[in-house]
């Protein structure tokens, strides 16, 4: 079962999908993450084991060396494709309880701004690294922030800004969601940001990369 | 001035597809799915309607030392740029902008978990709104010179210390609508993927070396180390 379950971190880091799909040429023809997930689970494989030591894994190594810039985007949004047709097969197991999440992570692009791509990447990673993602969109108000915290006790929350004129909007947003839920830990990311801005706003972490995000949610879990 | 705008098809960008690689990050070994992804969007965004964008001359103009007023209106330039713009006695204003089409239809793959052409048509949309704004800054060059005016580069809010909340004073300088560029409140242009800002124009003026080293946003993406 170990076998299986490194053959299947190998297709998510790789990106290999499925069986038809030709990438990587050195795996087609091979069954994918989709089918080797379905016959791990068939084989008797623990949905929570597939989780931790296969899809985690996978998708932990693709951001560690994409913040090495050892590959680049398209190849994470093909990890995570691969990824997402291995979790097709985990839904209802997370759904009936028997495979747990780390938590859940609400992210949301902060109000005046509609730049998606870095919020989607980050939302991509932590769904890998075994957290229930609630991503709000683009243009979100504080108050569907604080909505979504009490729809969601306990969760962490993402804002993401690309502008400098919305990181003012990023200053308010983490004012007003701590106003209301001051224990709620807050992780701010974006091109302008900066450690300085994230802990002068009262945000409790700032990452300049998905992987960062992973890594401070996984020592929140820990 | 009255403005002026063009309208650009795609192809006349002469975008290859290993200029979108290559602004990905590959060299020259480009996963599959990736070369058949730009194939893919450089094929249906040639079937998109055109880029659309222009300007408009300036002539009152007053330079000081991290401003520019321009027909009463002042935009806070920074003094790096405004260093870049010296001898500067009319400018352009410009926008230009990809349009809603690739931009939506980039929203709807991502939607549909077709994540790497969705990204790719992204990417796409960017390099396809600044080469036809290098066009057209082109033409501007070769009007100016038939005055035997020069021009600067072009610099635009949210670079090198010029806030974006200057979009709206730049904006104010133009047509309502100009190009179907709108502002958010947050000086955001829509549609996303468009650009703007200013070009000087002078007799004297030069396209001074421009880059990393001159500009403050120690942030940004395409930083190069």
């Amino acid at each position: 079962m170990t076998e299986l379950l490194s053959k299947i971190a190998i297709c998510v880091e790789r990106g290999k999908i499925n069986k038809v799909s030709p990438y990587p040429p050195d795996l087609k023809g091979q069954d994918g993450a989709d089918e080797l997930t379905r016959a791990a689970l068939d084989a008797g494989a623990k949905p929570q084991d597939l989780l931790q030591q296969a899809l985690i894994v996978g998708m932990q190594k693709i951001g560690v060396r994409f913040r090495e810039n050892k590959v680049f985007v398209p190849d994470v949004l093909m990890a995570a494709k691969a990824m997402s047709a291995a979790m097709k097969h985990l839904k209802p197991y997370f759904l009936s309880g028997e495979v747990q999440r780390k938590g859940t992570f609400v992210i949301g692009t902060v109000i005046g701004d509609l730049h998606d791509i870095g919020k989607n990447l980050v939302s991509m990673m932590v769904e890998g690294a075994g957290w229930e993602v609630v991503d709000l969109g683009v243009d979100v108000a504080p108050e569907k922030f604080i909505k979504s915290i009490e729809e969601h006790p306990g969760c962490v929350v993402g804002l993401s800004a690309l502008l400098t004129t919305t990181m003012i909007n990023m200053e308010k947003t983490v004012a007003a969601l701590k106003e209301k839920h001051p224990t709620t830990k807050v992780l701010v990311g974006g091109a302008p940001l900066t450690q300085d801005f994230a802990t002068k706003i009262g945000a409790d972490s700032f990452s300049a990369d998905p992987q960062g995000a992973v890594d401070y949610l996984n020592r929140l879990a820990a | 001035m009255n403005a002026v705008t063009f309208e650009i098809p795609l192809e006349a960008l002469s975008i290859e597809p290993a200029d979108i690689s290559a602004i990905l990050g590959y060299g020259a070994d480009v996963p599959s799915p990736v070369e058949d992804a730009i194939r893919e969007c450089i094929s249906k965004a040639a079937l998109m309607p055109p880029l659309i964008g222009g300007y408009r001359v300036i002539e009152l103009v007053e330079l000081a030392s991290d401003t520019l007023s321009a027909n009463n209106v002042v935009m806070h330039i920074g003094d790096t740029i405004a260093r870049q713009l010296i001898h500067t006695k009319r400018v352009a204003v410009f926008a230009c902008t990809a349009g809603p089409a690739l931009e939506k239809w980039s929203k709807e793959l991502m939607e549909q978990d077709e994540f790497v052409v969705g990204y790719v048509a992204d990417t796409l949309a960017s390099e396809a709104v600044e080469r036809a704004m290098d066009r057209i800054q082109t033409s501007l060059r070769k009007e100016r010179a038939l005055e035997r005016d020069a021009i600067t580069l072009r610099y635009s809010p949210g670079y090198c210390g010029w806030p974006v909340a200057d979009q709206h004073a730049l904006f104010s300088l133009l047509p309502e609508r100009f190009c179907g560029i709108e502002l958010t409140q947050s000086a955001l242009m829509t549609p996303i993927k468009s650009i703007s800002g200013i070009i000087g124009i002078g007799k004297s003026v030069q396209e001074l070396q421009y880059g990393c080293s001159i500009c403050e946003l120690t942030t940004c993406f395409r930083r190069k180390k």
